[in-house]
C-alpha cells in the first residue's frame, strides 16, 4: 500500500525544452500524475512550458509560473504538500530543489526517492564522484578548479586530453574535451561560465571507450530490475544524444554485461535511490575496466527510449514505487501482462535511436554552424527505427529522421576527397553512417575503420550488408528476391523504385503480387512469452501479422515525427491533443510516429500505435491494414497529402505552414490577427504582437482597441483550424488585397490554447469530425467576444545557449530556429 | 547459405536460411528469451537433444570466446534465430559462431519469424522437431518415427574422476552433465574440487573426505536416471552439506519423497523473478527447466521451500529440516545471466565452514 500520511505531491516541471529536453519529462509527468490520481494522491504541478500537455490535465492543480526557488517555496507554503517528487523535473527541478533546501528548513516535506544528499549528489559532480568512490565504483579520477590556472596545472599532471564540467551548472550542461591547451583555455572559460558557483571539474579524458547506458528500477525494500540497456555505436567524446543508439545491447558478452548490471545495482543502493534511474558507462574493451560517467535518477531520453523499446511502463511503476509500494504488489492497467511490472523486460527485435541535425536548415538561412561531433550537443530531436535486425532497424530510423529515402542513396559521396574522407572518419560529422558506408565502398577494411573510428567492427559488417544489398538491388532491377532480400532489411518502396528508376506503384505492387507484405509484430516485454494485450506494433517482412483492423470508426493520426528547430515540442502537444479529441467523440484512433520522446506514443492517448518511419510507402502500409474513415495529416506534408489523395486516401488536413517563418527583426514588430475557420466562415479570435524572443497577448489593449477593425476574411478550400494575419502595423490599411492568411504555427496554439483557455485544437477535430456541440457553434457566433481565462501573457524564447552548441557564425532567429519557450501569465 | 526447414510434430513448417552445419538433427524444441550469453546456452549440456530458440533478434556478435564454453562437447541439435552476426576472428574470439557450430555438426537456421515460432510454441507446448532441408512427408515421416533416447545424462556426463584443485574447502561434484560454471564458482572460491560420475556410491565419495557436496546441473528427466543416485542422495544428505541445482535439485527433491510435474510452459531465460521466501528478497536467475515440484507432494516435516518463482509460482528452492542440505531448480553460477543467484554458492560454503555444528 501506498504510504498512509501521503495526501498531496508537489511535482516540479522541467521548464522550456532545450537541447537535450524534448517532452520526455512530460510525458512522465503525464503518467506520474495519473497513476498518483488512481492511488488517491494529489498532485501539483508548477511549470511554465506552454506545450505542456500535463498543464492541462484535469488530475493536478497546475501552476504556470517559472520554475524558480521563490515560486516553488511559496507554492508549499499554500498547498502544504506532503512530498515533492523532483525526477519528473529533470536537472531543473533538481537544481531548485537543492537550492530551496540548501535555504529553508521543511521537516513535513519528504523528497520521494531519494535523499537530500543524493538530490545534492546530481546537483555536484565532485560530491558523487566521491561517494562512487566510497562504494567502491571506479569514476575517472577529476578535481574540482575555480581557476584557469589552476586547470592548466591538473592538465599538465594527468595529460590531454582532458573533459570540463561546470559544477553546479545553471542549465543541464555537458562535458566539454580538450585535447590541447588552446581548446582548453576556450572550454574553460565557457564552463566556468556556466557554473553557478564559477567551478569545474576537469578529468581525465576517456574518449575512444565504449559508452553503455543500463536503465534500473528498485523499490524500497531493495528489490533491483535491470529494466533495459543501450548501447551508443560511437565511442566516448560524442555526445550521447548525437550518437546512434542501439538497444538491446549487442557487443558486450554476458560477463561485461552482468558486471554492469550488478554495478548499477550497488550505485542504486549506495545513492538509496528508489524509483528508476538511468546510469551510464565507459568501457574499455583492452583492460576490461569501466567508469561511472553519470547517474541520473529522473527521467530522461534515455528512460523514454527504453520504455518505448521495451514496452515497459516506466514512469508507471516509477510513479508506484517511490511511494513504497512493492514491485511484486503493483497492479498495472489492463494492457499489460499480470505481472509485468516484476518481470525483467526481453525483447526480441532492435530499436535503433537515431538523432536529427538542424544543420541543413541553419545553414540554408545563410549562417554557418560546426559541424564536427563533440562533447556538446547538437542534435535537435531523434528518431527511432524498429526492426528485426540492426540492418532493418537502422534504414528504419535513418528514414524517420528524413521523411525520405535520399540519405541512403549510394552516390551521394562518391566526390569526397581523400582526405577528408580520412578526416571525417576521426571527426566524425553528422553524416558518419554515409561516410562510413563510402568507406567500405572505396575498400577500406573493416579491420581498418574499426581502429580509426572506435566503432565495433560488428556494426561495419552491417553497413557492408546495407551497402551490399543496395548495390545489387541497383544492378538488378525487378528482381524478386532481391526485392525480397530489399524488404526484408527494411529499403522503402521508395528507395527501391529510385535505385531502379521505376515508379514507386510498381514497386508497390510487384511486392504485392509476390505477397511481400509487411507484417506488424507487437512491442511487449516478454519477447512472446506471455500474451498480453498490446496496442503498440511496428513492421517488419516476416510470416506473422499480430496488427488486426480496429474497426470502421478508425482515424489514423500522421505525426510530426522528430523534433526540430524551431519546430519542437509544439507538434508533439498538438497531436497528442488531437488523439484525445478523437477518442473522446467516439472514434478510434491510430497514431503512427517515431520520435520516442513524443506524447504521441504513450499508450494512453491512442487505441493504436504504429512507431514507423512516415514515408508514404511506411503511412500506406498502415492504411491499407486499417482502412481509416480518416487519415489526419500536417499540412507541411505536401507531398504526402497529395500522394495520399491519389491513392484515394480520406485525407484531413491540420493546417500547418511548410516551413517555420522567421520571426521579426530587432527593430521590428509584427502583429498577428488570429482566426478561427469553421470551414465556412472565418472568426476572429484575438490579436497577438510578435517582438524578437517573445510573443505577447494583452486582451484589452488589442483586442478593444482594434476590435471594430477586425477584417472579416474569406478562406476557401482549406481545413477548418487557426489561421493568422500577420501585418506590421495596426490598424490594417482597407485595402486586404495584399493580406493572406497563414496556418498559426502550432507552438502559438499552445499559448493561445492556455491563455484563452479555450481549446482550439479540440474544436477543430471536432469540427473535422463533423461532431461540433452546440456550445461550439455558440462561441464561434460570439467571437471574438468571449471571455478569456487569461488576460495578458507572454511567451519567451528559451534562453538557449547556440554558441556552445552549435558556433553559428551569425545569429540565429529565435521563432525559426526556437528551441524552447516558456509562458508567462501576467493578469 | 541456402534455404532450410523447422518442422515440428504438430505439423508446422517454418523457413529460412541454413548456417552451421548441414546436418539434418531431430530434438525436443525450447525457447530462451535470454538477450546475452549465447555461446554459454548452446554449450550447456541441459540442451542435449534440444533445438534452441533465441527470443533475441541477433546472436554472434562476440564470436566464440574461451572463456565462455559451459561444456567442451556441446550436444545441443540446432539453433534457431532471426540473425546471425558476422564477425572478424582474433585472439579472443578464435571463431564465430557459424563455424563453431559447423565443427561441431550442429545446424543453425537464421531469417527465420523466431517470434512467431515462439508464440506457436507457446500455444502449442513442448514437442519434438527436426532441421530438414526439405519439408516433404518424408520428413515428418522420420521426425514422428524418431524416438529421442531418455538416457540423456548418460550422454553428456563424465565416465570417470577429475581433480580440479585448490586449497580450500574439499568439494565433490556429482557430474550429471554439469555447467562450467559451476566449476567456476568453486574456483572462485578456491575450493579443492573432485568431479565424480553419477555412478559414484555413497562410500567412493566420503572416502575423499568432502566438505561438501554437489549435485550437479543435467539434462532431461531425473526419473531416467538409475535408482542409485537416489539412493546416493539419501546418504549423502544426512552426512554431509549438499546443495543440488537444476536437475540437482530435482533429484533432492524425489529423494526426500516429492513429486515432479511436467511444466506447460518450460521457462528458459533470466529475466523471472524469484523470491526467497525467508528474506522476501528477489532476485533474477538463469533457468532452464521442463519440470518442477509439485507443491502438493511436499512433505513439510521433510522439506522447506526456500524460493519461489513470482510469475509461474514454481517451486524454485528446498531445503532439508534436518540435514544441511537444500537445492535451487535455478543456475546460481549464472553464466549466462544475473550474478545475484551466486549467494547460492556463498550459503554452501557458509554451510560448509559451519558444517561441524550439524
Amino acid at each position: 500500500m501506498a504510504k498512509k500520511a501521503l495526501k498531496k505531491v508537489l511535482l516540479i516541471g522541467g521548464g522550456a525544452n532545450d537541447f537535450g529536453r524534448e517532452s520526455e519529462l512530460d510525458v512522465a509527468t503525464h503518467q506520474v500524475m495519473h497513476t498518483f490520481a488512481d492511488l488517491g494522491i494529489a498532485t501539483i504541478l508548477i511549470d511554465d512550458n506552454p506545450y505542456s500537455l500535463s498543464l492541462e490535465d484535469s488530475h493536478a492543480t497546475t501552476y504556470i509560473q517559472p520554475i524558480t526557488v521563490e515560486n516553488v517555496r511559496n507554492i508549499i507554503e499554500f498547498e502544504q504538500p506532503d512530498a515533492v517528487y523532483p525526477a519528473v523535473g529533470g536537472t531543473t527541478a533538481f537544481q531548485v530543489l537543492g537550492d530551496l533546501f540548501a535555504q529553508f528548513d521543511y521537516p513535513n516535506l519528504e523528497i520521494l526517492g531519494m535523499s537530500l544528499d543524493t538530490v545534492n549528489m546530481v546537483n555536484n559532480p565532485a560530491l558523487l564522484a566521491k561517494r562512487l568512490r566510497q562504494i567502491g565504483e571506479p569514476v575517472i579520477s577529476s578535481q574540482v578548479v575555480n581557476s584557469v590556472e589552476a586547470a592548466f596545472d591538473i592538465a599538465r599532471e594527468i595529460g590531454f586530453p582532458v573533459n570540463i564540467k561546470p559544477m553546479a551548472p545553471k542549465f543541464e550542461a555537458s562535458r566539454h574535451t580538450a585535447e590541447d591547451s588552446e581548446t582548453l583555455d576556450l572550454v574553460l572559460k565557457i564552463a566556468l561560465k556556466q557554473s553557478r558557483i564559477k567551478q569545474v571539474v576537469i578529468s581525465q579524458g576517456i574518449n575512444g571507450l565504449r559508452e553503455v547506458g543500463v536503465q534500473v528500477m528498485r523499490d524500497h525494500h531493495d528489490v533491483n530490475m535491470l529494466i533495459g540497456a543501450v548501447e551508443d555505436m560511437d565511442p566516448v567524446g560524442i555526445h550521447a544524444a548525437d550518437s546512434i543508439l542501439v538497444t538491446p545491447v549487442q557487443t558486450l558478452s554476458d560477463r561485461e554485461f552482468q558486471r554492469l548490471r550488478m554495478a548499477a545495482f550497488r550505485i542504486m543502493r549506495g545513492l538509496d535511490i528508489v524509483g528508476t534511474a538511468h546510469i551510464q558507462f565507459a568501457l574499455d574493451p583492452r583492460t576490461d575496466r569501466y567508469y561511472i560517467i553519470k547517474v541520473s535518477p529522473y527521467f530522461d531520453s534515455t528512460s523514454t527510449l527504453v520504455s518505448r523499446s521495451t514496452g515497459y511502463p516506466l514512469a508507471i511503476v516509477a510513479a508506484h514505487v517511490c511511494v513504497n509500494i512493492n514491485l511484486t504488489r503493483i497492479v498495472l492497467p489492463n494492457n499489460f501482462a499480470k505481472k509485468m511490472a516484476i518481470i525483467e523486460p526481453v525483447m526480441d527485435r532492435i530499436v535503433v535511436k537515431f538523432p536529427v541535425f538542424a544543420f541543413g536548415e541553419i545553414e540554408n538561412a545563410g549562417i554557418k554552424v560546426n559541424r564536427r561531433l563533440n562533447t556538446m550537443q547538437k542534435s535537435a530531436g531523434s528518431t527511432i527505427g524498429i526492426g528485426r535486425s540492426i540492418e532493418e532497424a537502422l534504414e528504419k530510423a535513418i528514414r524517420a529522421a528524413h521523411f525520405s529515402n535520399r540519405v541512403f542513396s549510394p552516390d551521394l559521396m562518391s566526390a569526397l576527397p581523400e582526405n577528408d574522407l580520412i578526416q571525417q572518419l576521426i571527426h566524425p560529422r553528422d553524416n558518419r553512417i554515409l561516410l562510413l558506408i563510402e568507406a567500405l565502398r572505396r575498400g577500406y577494411t573493416i579491420d581498418e575503420l574499426a581502429e580509426l573510428t572506435k566503432i565495433d567492427e560488428y556494426y561495419f559488417y552491417k553497413l557492408q550488408n546495407i551497402m551490399e544489398l543496395e548495390r545489387a538491388v541497383k544492378r538488378n532491377p525487378g528482381d524478386l528476391a532481391l526485392l525480397q532480400d530489399a524488404k526484408y532489411y527494411g529499403l522503402s518502396d521508395g528507395l527501391i523504385a529510385k535505385l531502379w528508376n521505376q515508379d514507386f506503384d510498381d514497386v508497390r505492387q510487384l511486392a504485392k503480387n509476390n505477397d511481400l507484405q509487411p507484417t506488424f509484430k507487437a512491442i511487449e516485454p516478454s519477447a512472446g512469452e506471455f500474451p498480453e494485450d498490446v496496442t503498440v506494433y511496428y513492421s517488419t517482412f516476416e510470416q506473422e501479422n499480430e496488427s488486426e483492423r480496429l474497426g470502421d470508426k478508425s482515424v489514423l493520426v500522421v505525426g510530426t515525427g522528430a523534433f526540430r528547430l524551431g519546430d519542437g515540442a509544439s507538434g508533439s502537444y498538438v497531436t497528442s491533443t488531437i488523439l484525445d479529441e478523437i477518442r473522446a467523440n467516439g472514434f478510434q484512433s491510430i497514431i503512427i510516429n517515431n520520435n520516442p520522446n513524443d506524447l504521441t506514443l504513450m499508450i494512453q492517448f491512442a487505441d493504436k500505435q504504429y512507431i514507423e518511419p512516415l514515408e508514404i510507402s511506411d503511412i500506406m502500409n498502415v492504411v491499407e491494414l486499417e482502412q481509416p474513415a480518416f487519415v489526419l495529416v500536417p499540412g507541411n506534408r505536401i507531398k504526402l497529402i497529395a500522394a495520399l489523395r491519389e491513392r484515394n486516401v480520406h485525407v484531413c488536413v491540420i493546417p500547418k505552414d511548410k516551413y517555420t517563418a522567421p520571426g521579426p527583426q530587432h527593430d521590428e514588430r509584427e502583429f498577428a490577427i488570429n482566426y478561427y475557420f469553421d470551414g465556412t466562415d472565418v472568426h476572429p479570435i484575438t490579436i497577438t504582437e510578435h517582438v524578437t524572443g517573445k510573443l505577447m497577448f494583452d486582451k484589452n489593449v488589442y483586442t478593444q482597441i482594434y476590435q471594430q477593425k477586425i477584417p472579416k476574411l474569406q478562406l476557401r478550400d482549406t481545413s477548418p483550424g487557426l489561421y493568422q494575419l500577420i501585418t506590421n502595423q495596426l490598424p490594417l490599411s482597407t485595402d486586404l488585397g495584399e493580406y493572406q492568411l497563414r496556418p498559426v504555427p502550432f507552438g502559438q496554439i499552445a499559448f493561445l490554447n492556455k491563455v484563452t483557455g479555450i481549446n482550439w485544437i479540440r474544436l477543430m477535430i471536432r469540427n473535422i469530425l463533423g461532431c461540433q456541440t452546440d456550445a461550439d457553434k455558440v462561441l464561434l457566433a460570439r467571437l471574438p467576444d468571449v471571455n478569456f481565462k487569461h488576460q495578458v501573457a507572454e511567451m519567451v524564447s528559451n534562453n538557449t545557449d547556440f554558441f556552445q552548441h552549435l558556433q553559428p557564425a551569425g545569429e540565429l532567429d529565435s521563432t525559426q530556429f526556437e528551441m524552447g519557450v516558456a509562458m508567462h501569465l501576467i493578469k | 547459405m541456402s534455404k532450410r526447414y523447422l518442422i515440428l510434430a504438430d505439423g508446422s513448417i517454418f523457413e529460412g536460411e541454413g548456417f552451421g552445419s548441414r546436418a539434418t538433427t531431430f530434438g525436443h524444441i525450447v525457447f530462451n528469451t535470454a538477450m546475452t550469453g549465447y555461446q554459454e546456452i548452446i554449450t550447456n549440456q541441459i540442451y542435449h537433444n534440444q533445438i534452441i530458440v533465441f527470443g533475441a533478434p541477433t546472436i554472434g556478435a562476440g564470436g566464440i570466446n574461451h572463456d565462455a564454453y559451459e561444456s567442451i562437447m556441446p550436444t545441443a541439435k540446432g539453433v534457431i534465430v532471426r540473425d546471425v552476426a558476422e564477425v572478424s576472428t582474433n585472439r579472443q574470439k578464435r571463431m564465430n559462431l557459424n563455424e563453431y557450430l559447423d565443427y561441431h555438426n550442429i545446424p543453425g537456421i537464421a531469417g527465420l519469424d523466431t517470434r512467431a515460432l515462439i508464440r506457436h510454441l507457446r500455444k502449442t507446448g513442448p514437442q519434438k522437431a527436426s532441421i530438414v532441408d526439405f519439408p516433404d512427408e518424408h520428413a515428418f515421416d522420420q521426425l514422428n518415427a524418431t524416438v529421442l533416447t531418455n538416457q540423456q545424462v548418460a550422454a553428456v556426463a563424465t565416465p570417470r574422476a577429475y581433480p580440479n584443485p585448490g586449497t580450500g574447502s574439499t568439494v565433490v561434484v556429482i557430474d550429471f552433465g554439469l555447467k562450467h560454471g559451476i566449476l567456476r564458482q568453486l574456483s572462485q572460491r578456491d575450493a579443492d574440487v573432485t568431479v565424480l560420475p553419477y555412478k559414484t556410491d555413497a562410500e567412493a565419495v566420503l572416502s575423499l573426505d568432502p566438505d561438501g557436496v554437489i549435485f550437479s546441473t543435467g539434462p532431461g528427466d531425473p526419473r531416467d536416471l538409475p535408482a542409485s543416485v537416489i539412493e546416493l542422495m539419501r546418504e549423502l544428505q544426512t552426512r554431509v552439506p549438499l546443495l543440488g541445482i537444476g536437475l540437482g535439485h530435482e533429484i533432492f527433491a524425489l529423494a526426500n519423497n516429492a513429486q515432479l510435474i511436467q511444466l506447460p510452459f518450460e521457462h528458459h531465460g533470466t529475466n523471472h523473478p524469484v523470491k526467497e521466501v525467508i528474506t522476501n528478497a528477489v532476485l533474477y536467475v538463469p533457468q532452464g527447466a521442463g519440470y518442477a515440484i509439485d507443491p502438493a507432494s511436499i512433505n513439510h516435516d521433510q522439506l522447506i521451500v526456500t524460493h519461489l518463482d513470482l510469475i509461474d509460482d514454481s517451486i524454485q528452492g528446498l531445503r532439508h529440516r534436518d540435514y544441511p542440505a537444500f537445492s535451487v531448480a535455478f543456475f546460481p553460477d549464472s553464466a549466462p545471466g544475473p550474478l545475484e543467484g551466486t549467494t547460492v554458492i556463498d550459503e554452501f560454503f557458509d554451510m560448509m565452514e559451519t558444517k561441524d555444528r550439524f
